[in-house]
């Protein structure tokens, strides 16, 4: 038994990131080129690479597995030996559902009458059916000590299943009743039976000198290889184990798992060799090439192993086992996994394929040997093995080997052909150092007909990358997104680029598909000038913006907001919400107002109560942004003078900056999202813009440049404030500037130190003298006024300052 | 060395299989040692419960050392668990305990430890839990480990409501990210984590490391961890080639330790040198003062013990 270890690694995987979230796949970060269902022999599918689940084929985190070989075996030996005249389903309900009874009347009566429908064959009642009657009811005997159950002897804690256990004279007791059967029975296929049910009872009972007593003396002298006697000796297999037999155990194991469709599995489970010599016992204890063979697979199965040492090992003894081919496969996946790993934010890549170098002296190694194979006139599937070789020059960045062996293959196995049309294809992709028209048509042509998605995929990934290199930022960009891939960082690289390239006239075809990626709207340019105008709007240059908000419809709309409900049985209906901001117009009056606090869920009127910005006739109820900007351009000169005015629009200003920075109402205004909540990958309080690390294209998106610059509305209330003779005026800039000098209290924490400004235990900073002077400064200054008292009531921080005096 | 204050040693076991063999029963006498720290199982997540798993096999009764059951429950315990299921779990571990505890002693349990690398998303679970067995032990002692990221970071990971903590001084950096450091305990970022020890508001004892393992990493860059070897055994060199001081090659494939390796693998091992210990025990001593009384080793096996005499691990 293995020796649990899991607490002693635990304490070395704390350090370990978790990226093991319910719906990572391991099997979908990377590109999986190589088609492993060309392994010869289809049993061996469980055995196929994998990262997600142990068995390939098995149920993964999304609950969805592959159709498994649902053949019952047993039931088709037994099919045969009743000469195909019971129904598979009725042989289940004889087999496995019929009560020991049910048989025993059969038996007893010599006759099917008042026998159940599905037991009353006239097959039963021959010699040898009433033999396998007879053996069935012993069968069913042995069936409870070998079942498993979850009952639990030592305590009620659920520990899985565990086999009833059987005491000494219970087993005597069957094994004598098996015994007398085995005696007594003259069909040699029953006696087979008998005697598996007896291994399996002695073995499960823990009577291991019994089990391997009852296999030599019970089961070999039959001398019948057929599926019961592999069963048989995979018990016998168990039994050796456990007398720490290890090497003939398994040798043992490696012939059932050679010789069964229904068994590997449970093969692979049991095998355990700790040491060379038993290792090198229990291959010379192996009868066949083939099974010395499943002896390697056995062993290096294994993700850690070294796949090319199992496949010299197998090449030594049988070089035209399809276990050589699994365990080339393997390991061919293996090194996709590594080189063809899905460029991401987390794994910056500027190669593909991507290997350090003793990555590549292994590829290297492998290389060398499939090279030798290949020439090797013994070896019958000449034309997998060339696949095989073409694919791995594919992975070592040798494009031209790579093409021209694959364009050589001769098959006339389909998936063999299409291995190397894929490999050829992907191989030509690598080879481009520029993709020019001729190129783009190729790869439209190819994909007129083609749907592979992990070659296109693989394809668009290198494409992307070399647009990116070649400057065509804007196919680069459409290779993987649409318009939306910028609203978090409206690179301005990237928007000229598109600009240009939807004024193209005279596209390729190749050029106008690229087109379609961005198939939301009608007038793409339209998006784009108004992507252009708020870059500017963004970096606060207002004429430049205003010029390119001119050349956009005042019509233009294109984010939604929906509001879900829900019927009573819990079905979702979304609308569409009328009237609110749509990405270029609808925008509220109240992005120039303040309240004293504002809630992300609060509606408009609610969080905007403060009326200062209607002072200003010239600010709609409702803008676009070419109307924004108009504003904008006015308030600030205003503001530069001097007077009640200036400091109101310095007052509505502050507002504006405040409301559209990381964590005023209008948040989402900048980053293009319909509302203002769930975001917060976005919302942070740091200034430092996301970007991503020498990303290979823009797969990944084109990262995140903030909008949190909250110095700006400081100052502007600030200015405010000193520009104004009204004292409720005044205490309203200077507060909310003291909103502002909380977050910028925030943003230094999170940019030098996080967590070092404030621990969840210790709120002091939060409202200590230190940190908030203003409040120190609403309070000395303008007590007064009748802004003070709604702060005093409806401002925490506030009150706790007061409160405590730090 | 006039004034070092006495410590009483004890050891974590950490087997499955429980029996304490000669070489390594001559090791707790000598050392006078009064406490064994034994697991009984881990608790982990299976299909969503959770499951106690590799359940220790007791082969001998001990009659001569206080036994304290210790019990390594997975932070995703505490992660997939509700309020209810928290009260349930702290019921079926008493009981498990209960059911071992009688197997391996006739002393009266004077005390349980739980290991949880817990962190700021589980801690109310886990305190919470802390409290149910608390509730469970009114006569006796509940104590934790406690991790070096949770003595430096204990204003967000919080204090666990016990009676004593055991800091493990151990596990500083990540093994598998293969860096020259050493892993299991590397001094220098070890005293970094201990900046503010003194004020930790719990009775602390110390576990200092005498395990090794070797980091095995294969050619496409995959590692696994193999426990108990040092580089002391890789002196064959048909089989190993030494690239720089613990790190080597394989040369052939051969078993170690019942494990496979091939050629190409890169192995780094990692073990503790009496000084590195000598070390941390200063280190703790200038920032606990006499505060601690208790060295606690992980752990008793006979070929950690092998390569520390009686002599120095009193010294420590």
């Amino acid at each position: 038994m293995k020796k649990y270890f899991l607490s002693f690694l635990f304490i070395a995987t704390q350090y370990i990131p978790s990226i093991a979230c319910a719906w990572y796949s391991e099997d979908a970060s990377y590109y999986n080129l190589f088609n492993q269902e060309m392994v010869s022999d289809k049993s061996l599918t469980p055995f196929y690479l994998t990262y997600d689940v142990t068995f390939y084929g098995d149920a993964g985190f999304d609950g969805e597995g592959i159709e498994k070989d649902s053949t019952d075996y047993n039931i088709a030996e037994w099919k045969k030996f009743f000469n195909n005249q019971v129904s598979i389903k009725d042989l289940k309900y004889l087999v496995y559902q019929s009560k020991a009874e049910e048989l025993t009347a059969i038996l007893n009566k010599k006759t099917l009458q008042g026998a159940s429908l599905k037991l009353s064959k006239s097959i039963y009642l021959s010699e040898k059916g009433l033999e396998a009657l007879q053996y069935l009811v012993f069968a069913k005997k042995c069936e409870e000590f070998a079942n498993a159950t979850e009952e639990n002897a030592d305590d009620s804690w659920y520990y899985g299943s565990i086999r009833k256990k059987m005491t000494k004279p219970q087993f005597m007791a069957t094994a004598k009743d098996g015994n007398t059967l085995y005696a007594t029975t003259k069909d040699v296929d029953i006696k087979l039976r008998i005697a598996y049910q007896l291994v399996r009872l002695s073995h499960y009972g823990g009577f291991n000198d019994d089990a391997v007593r009852y296999f030599n003396t019970y089961v070999v002298p039959l001398k019948q290889k057929s599926l019961l006697y592999y069963y048989a000796l995979e018990q016998k297999a168990g039994a050796l184990y456990n007398q720490k037999k290890y090497a003939e155990a398994g040798a043992n194991f490696a012939t059932v798992f050679h010789h069964t469709m229904d068994r590997k599995i449970q093969c692979y489970a049991s095998f355990r060799i700790s040491n060379q010599m038993n290792f090198d016992k229990s291959i010379a204890l192996c009868k066949t090439a083939d099974e010395k063979a499943a002896l390697y697979v056995l062993r290096g199965f294994n993700k850690f192993s070294n796949g090319l040492s199992e496949m010299k090992n197998i090449y030594a003894v049988a070089p035209n086992s399809a276990y050589l081919e699994l365990m080339a496969c393997r390991t061919l996946l293996q090194m996709e996994h590594t080189a063809f790993i899905i460029p991401n934010e987390y794994q910056p890549s500027s190669t593909f394929p991507l290997m350090d170098a003793k990555g590549k002296l292994f590829l290297q190694k492998v290389i060398v040997f499939t090279e030798s194979l290949v020439k090797n006139s013994n070896i019958k599937r000449k034309d997998f093995w060339q696949a095989y070789l073409a694919h791995l020059y594919l992975l070592n960045a040798d494009y031209v080997k790579a093409k021209n062996l694959s364009d050589k293959i001769q098959s006339n196995d389909a998936q063999v052909k299409a291995q190397a049309q894929r490999t050829s294809f992907c191989a030509y992709i690598g080879s481009l150092k520029t993709i020019d028209a001729v190129a783009e048509n190729k790869i439209y042509t190819h994909y007129l007909s083609n749907k592979d998605e992990q070659e296109t995929a693989f394809v668009y990934e290198i494409v992307a990358h070399n647009y990116k290199l070649q400057k065509e930022y804007a196919k680069a960009f459409l290779c993987h997104n649409d318009f939306s891939g910028l609203y978090t960082s409206l690179n301005i690289d990237i928007i000229n680029s598109l600009i240009d390239f939807y004024k193209k006239e005279n596209k390729t075809p190749f050029e106008k598909q690229l087109a379609l990626k961005h198939d939301k709207s009608k007038n793409p340019l339209q998006e784009l000038y108004d992507l252009k105008g708020t870059y500017y709007l963004k970096k606060d240059d207002l004429n430049t913006a205003l010029t390119w908000y001119k050349k956009v419809d005042a019509n233009l709309g294109f984010l939604k907001q929906h509001e879900y409900t829900y019927d009573e049985k819990g079905n979702e209906n979304s609308i569409e919400k009328d009237g609110m901001y749509n990405g270029y117009s609808n925008i509220h009056a109240g992005i120039f107002s303040c309240a004293v606090q504002t809630y992300f869920d609060q509606t408009l009127q609610q969080s905007f109560t403060d009326k200062t910005y209607q002072s200003f006739n010239f600010i709609p109820a409702s803008m676009n942004k070419q109307e924004l900007v108009e504003v904008l351009i006015q308030l600030k000169t205003i503001a530069n003078g001097n007077g009640e005015a200036a400091a109101k629009a310095n007052f509505v200003l502050g507002n504006f900056y405040y409301n559209t920075s990381n964590w005023g109402y209008y948040r989402n205004f900048f980053y293009y999202e319909p509302d203002n909540y769930y975001l917060s990958y976005l919302y942070t309080y740091s200034t430092k813009p996301i970007v991503l690390k020498s990303a290979y294209n823009y797969n990944s998106g084109t990262g995140i440049i903030n909008t949190n610059r909250i110095q700006k509305p400081y100052d502007y209330f600030l200015l405010a404030e000193s520009k104004s003779g009204d004292n409720e005026l005044k205490a309203k800039a200077v507060f909310q500037a003291a909103k502002c000098e909380l977050d910028l209290y925030f943003e230094k924490c999170e940019d030098s130190n996080y967590g070092a400004c404030w621990t969840y235990d210790n709120y002091k900073p939060l409202y200590s003298t230190a940190t908030r002077p203003l409040f120190k400064k609403l309070k000395d200054k303008y007590s007064t006024t009748s802004y003070y008292n709604e702060v005093k009531t409806n401002c925490n921080y506030f009150k706790y300052y007061l409160k405590f005096r730090l | 060395m006039a004034c070092q204050q006495h410590k009483d040693i004890a050891f974590y076991y950490w087997e499955t299989n429980y029996r304490i063999t000669p070489f390594e029963q001559r090791y707790l006498d000598s050392l006078d040692v009064q406490k064994l720290y034994v697991r009984f199982f881990d608790v982990m997540i299976q299909n969503g419960n959770a499951v106690p798993v590799g359940t220790l096999q007791v082969q001998e009764k001990n009659i001569q050392h206080q036994i304290i059951p210790v019990v390594f429950i997975t932070n995703e315990t505490f992660q997939t668990l509700n309020k209810k299921e928290i009260e349930k779990l702290a019921e079926n571990i008493r009981r498990k305990i209960a059911l071992i505890y009688p197997t391996i002693t006739d002393k009266e349990m004077k005390e349980i430890q739980f290991d949880c690398d817990w962190t700021v998303s589980t801690k109310h679970n886990y305190f919470y839990f802390l409290e149910k067995m608390k509730q469970r032990y009114s006569d006796g002692k509940i104590s934790a480990t406690i991790r070096l990221h949770q003595i430096k970071d204990k204003a967000q990971t919080g204090v666990p409501p016990i009676n004593t903590g055991v800091l493990m001084y151990y596990a500083t950096t990540n093994p598998l990210e293969l860096k020259k450091r050493n892993s299991i305990l590397d001094n220098a970022i070890a005293q970094n984590y201990i900046q503010n020890i003194d004020s930790y508001p719990l009775e602390l004892a110390v576990a200092l490391p005498i395990y090794s393992w070797a980091i095995v990493e294969n050619p496409l860059g995959e590692k696994r961890l193999i426990n108990d070897i040092r580089a002391t055994e890789l002196s064959d060199t048909n089989l190993y080639q030494k690239l720089e001081p613990n790190f080597y090659l394989v040369k052939q494939d051969h078993y170690i330790k019942g494990n496979y390796l091939y050629e190409d693998f890169t192995i780094k091992t990692e073990s503790i040198t009496t000084d590195a210990l000598i070390t941390a025990q200063k280190n703790i001593s200038r920032k606990l003062k006499n505060k601690w009384k208790n060295i606690l080793y992980f752990q008793i096996d006979s070929t950690n013990l092998t390569h520390y005499s009686v002599q120095d691990l009193k010294a420590i």
